[in-house]
C-alpha cells in the first residue's frame, strides 16, 4: 500500500497541513474500507479533494508590471484559459479578492512581446509567506495561447498536488452516421480535431495504449467486426484479432502489454487477454451466456466485466487467471460498461435506472454505489488519467454529445458537441507531446 | 441427388432465360425511338412472352428461391419464444432442402442500453438462431454469425413498436 505516493512535492506549510489532515482522514477511511480484503486492490491514495470546501483557494494578483496595450487582448485570452483550466482540475477554487479571500496561493502573470513570441512570465507563491513556489517564463505565439495556458494550468497541478493535470491531454472517440463512423482525436479543450481513420464504417470502443501512441478500436471495414491497431505516429493499422465471431470492447493493459478483449469463437462472448504480439491468449471467462467489456485494475491484477450469469447483466471481476470471478454490482437489472478508475477506487458503470441509463460509480467491493447522472442516457464512462473525472457520452438531444463531470458527479459540462452523434470517448493517459518547455526557472 | 437436379435445372432455366431477356431488352433510353415510332425491334416479338414468365425471382444459384424469415426478442433477452421456434423450424425446413446455400444470421438490439452490451446481446440472439439451425441438423459450416448491436435498426423511430422490430436476427444467404 502506498497511500501518499504523489500526494505531495513541494509547496508551503499551510497547504501541506491541509494536505496533511486530509490525507490523514482519507488514509483512515482507506483503511477502513480496504483493510478486510487486503491484497486483493490496495492501489489507493490520497485524494484531496474534487470541489467544495476543502478545495485549494488560488488568487489571482494584479500584474507587478503593466501590460503593453497590444498585450492586454493575449493577456486576457491567457488568464482566461488558465483560471478555466484550473477550475476544471477540479482541484482548486479560484477566489475574487486576492487580499479578503485568504487563498492559500497566489498566482501573477506578465504577459510581453519577445520578438515574433509572446512570453509569459508566471509566479506561483504562498500568499502566507509570500515565498515563491515557482516563476517561469514560457513563450508561444499569437495562435498558441491556449497551449501555453494549459501547460502552465499543470505546471501550477502538479506543484501543488503532486500530480500530474488533465489541462494538456486528448481524448479519442467515435462520431458519425451509424454505420459510416470514423474514429477521431481531440484536445480536452475541444481544439486540435484530428480524423484517425479513413473508410467511414462500424467504427467502436477505441482503447489507448498507456504511452498515448497507439489506439487500438472495433471496426467492421471489412466486413466483420475486428479490433484494429493504430499507431498515431507512422499511421500504420495492424489488424489485432479478427477471430470467427466478435472481435469486440479491446481494452489495454496498464503495462502496455496485453489487450483484454471480447471474442465469440468458442460460441459466446467470453473475455479473453491477448498479448500485443499476439503470441499468448488466455481465456479469463467460462460461462454459456454473455461475458464482456473488460476493463483493468490499474494494479493488472484483475479485470472487471460485464457478465449475465445471475439472469441480468451485472459487473463482475475476476483475477488474471479466470478464478473465482466475484460479483461488485447488486442494485438493479442493468450494470455494464465498467471503466476502473486509474487510482483502483472506483468502478465507474453504466445503470438503467426508471428506463434511463445513468453513470454510477461503486468501489471494487461492491460496498458503496453513486449515481451521477440523472437525465437522459448516459453511457461509454471513462476516467480523466489523474482520477478525478469521468468522461462519458450522453443521448439527450439538443444537448447531445461528450461530456466531463467530477468524480462525485459534480461540475458537468459538455466539452465536444460537434460532428454527427458524437460517442464513446476514450481518454488518453498521457499528456500530448509539445515542444513547449518553460524558458527559464 | 434430387435437389442437385433440381439446382442444375433451375440455374439452366436461370442462364436462359438471362441471354434471352438480354436479346428482347429494348435500348435503354426509348426516347432514341422516336423515329421508328413503334416498329418492333428485330427478334422482339419472337423473345416478348419470355418477359412473361415468372423469371424475375430467380437468379442464377437458384438461391432467392427460399425465404428465411426473420425472428424476434424480447427486451433484453436472447431466448427463443415460441413464434421464433416455429419461425426458425420453418428456416430450417427450408436449409434442409436447399443444402447449397450458406447463411449469415445477423443478430441486432434497440438501441435502448450500451452500445458494447448490444454488441454482445446481437451476438447472442444470433448464436441462439445458429445453435437452434445446427440442433436441427444444419451444418455449422453453413452458418457464419454476426452481431450489428444497434447499429442497424430497422425502424429507427424511439418507441415499443419501433423496439421490438429492432430486436431481431436475420438471415442472409450468402
Amino acid at each position: 500500500m502506498r497511500p501518499f505516493a504523489n500526494a505531495h512535492v513541494s509547496t508551503h506549510a499551510a497547504i501541506h497541513t491541509l494536505a496533511a489532515a486530509l490525507a490523514l482522514i482519507a488514509a483512515l477511511a482507506a483503511a477502513l474500507v480496504f483493510a478486510p480484503a487486503a491484497g486483493a486492490q490496495t492501489d489507493v491514495r490520497l485524494r484531496i479533494t474534487a470541489e467544495g470546501r476543502s478545495a485549494i483557494r488560488i488568487g489571482f494578483l494584479e500584474p507587478e508590471k503593466e501590460i503593453d496595450e497590444d498585450m492586454a487582448g493575449y493577456h486576457e485570452e491567457f488568464l482566461r484559459i488558465l483560471k478555466d483550466d484550473l477550475e476544471m482540475s477540479g482541484y482548486f477554487e479560484i477566489v475574487k479578492d486576492p487580499e479578503k479571500d485568504e487563498p492559500h496561493a497566489l498566482v501573477g502573470a506578465v504577459t510581453e512581446s519577445r520578438s515574433r513570441e509572446l512570453s509569459f512570465d508566471v509566479n506561483l507563491q504562498d500568499r502566507v509567506s509570500s515565498q515563491s513556489i515557482f516563476r517561469r517564463k514560457y513563450a508561444g505565439a499569437t495562435d498558441g495561447i491556449a497551449m501555453v495556458a494549459h501547460v502552465v494550468a499543470d505546471d501550477i497541478v502538479y506543484a501543488l498536488t503532486g500530480r500530474q493535470g488533465i489541462a494538456n491531454t486528448q481524448m479519442a472517440f467515435v462520431a458519425g452516421a451509424r454505420g459510416e463512423a470514423s474514429l477521431y482525436t481531440v484536445h480536452i479543450d475541444g481544439s486540435g480535431l484530428s480524423r484517425i481513420t479513413q473508410t467511414p464504417s462500424i467504427v467502436m470502443s477505441p482503447s489507448w495504449s498507456p504511452d498515448a501512441t497507439r489506439i487500438a478500436y472495433v471496426s467492421y471495414a471489412s466486413g466483420d467486426p475486428a479490433i484494429y491497431v493504430i499507431d498515431l505516429e507512422d499511421k500504420t493499422t495492424v489488424r489485432f484479432s479478427a477471430f470467427e465471431g466478435m472481435n469486440a470492447m479491446p481494452a489495454w493493459s496498464p503495462d502496455g502489454s496485453k489487450i483484454a478483449l471480447t471474442l465469440s469463437k468458442d460460441g459466446n462472448p467470453e473475455v479473453y487477454v491477448i498479448s500485443i504480439d499476439g503470441k499468448t491468449r488466455k481465456r479469463l471467462t467460462r460461462y454459456s451466456g454473455i461475458d464482456c467489456s473488460p476493463t483493468w485494475a490499474p494494479n493488472g491484477f484483475e479485470l472487471a466485466f460485464t457478465t449475465d450469469r445471475t439472469g441480468s447483466p451485472q459487473i463482475y471481476a475476476v483475477d488474471m487467471e479466470g478464478l473465482s470471478p466475484r460479483r461488485i454490482t447488486h442494485e438493479g437489472r442493468y450494470n455494464t460498461s465498467p471503466a476502473w478508475s486509474p487510482e483502483g477506487d472506483l468502478i465507474a458503470y453504466v445503470a438503467r435506472i426508471d428506463g434511463g441509463f445513468q453513470i454510477c460509480t461503486v468501489d471494487p467491493f461492491g460496498i458503496t454505489t453513486s449515481v451521477l447522472t440523472e437525465k437522459g442516457d448516459n453511457e461509454y464512462p471513462n476516467w480523466s488519467p489523474d482520477g478525478m473525472h469521468i468522461i462519458y457520452s450522453s443521448q439527450a438531444g439538443s444537448k447531445s454529445g461528450i461530456y466531463i463531470m467530477n468524480r462525485d458527479g459534480s461540475g458537468k459540462r459538455r466539452i465536444f458537441k460537434d460532428l454527427e452523434n458524437p460517442r464513446s470517448p476514450a481518454w488518453s493517459a498521457q499528456p500530448r507531446k509539445t515542444k513547449l518547455e518553460p524558458l527559464e526557472g | 441427388m434430387r435437389l442437385l437436379l433440381v439446382l442444375v435445372l433451375v440455374m439452366c432455366v436461370a442462364v436462359m432465360v438471362g441471354c434471352g431477356g438480354k436479346k428482347a431488352r429494348p435500348p435503354e433510353d426509348m426516347d432514341e425511338m422516336g423515329e421508328q415510332g413503334g416498329a418492333k425491334l428485330p427478334g422482339e416479338g419472337d423473345d416478348a412472352g419470355a418477359t412473361d414468365e415468372p423469371v424475375t425471382p430467380i437468379k442464377p444459384g437458384g438461391s432467392d428461391e427460399i425465404e428465411l424469415k426473420r425472428i424476434y426478442f424480447d427486451y433484453d433477452k436472447y431466448n427463443l419464444d415460441n413464434d421464433a421456434i416455429t419461425t426458425l423450424a420453418g428456416n430450417a425446413a427450408a436449409l434442409m432442402d436447399n443444402s447449397s446455400v450458406k447463411i449469415r444470421i445477423e443478430g441486432h438490439c434497440d438501441d435502448r442500453g450500451t452500445e458494447d452490451y448490444n454488441l454482445a446481446l446481437g451476438e447472442k440472439r444470433a448464436l441462439a438462431a445458429r445453435d437452434y439451425l445446427v440442433n436441427f441438423g444444419i451444418a455449422q459450416s453453413r452458418i457464419s454469425v454476426i452481431s450489428y448491436g444497434e447499429e442497424r435498426p430497422l425502424d429507427p423511430t424511439e418507441n415499443e413498436k419501433a423496439w421490438a422490430k429492432n430486436r431481431r436476427s436475420e438471415f442472409d444467404i450468402r
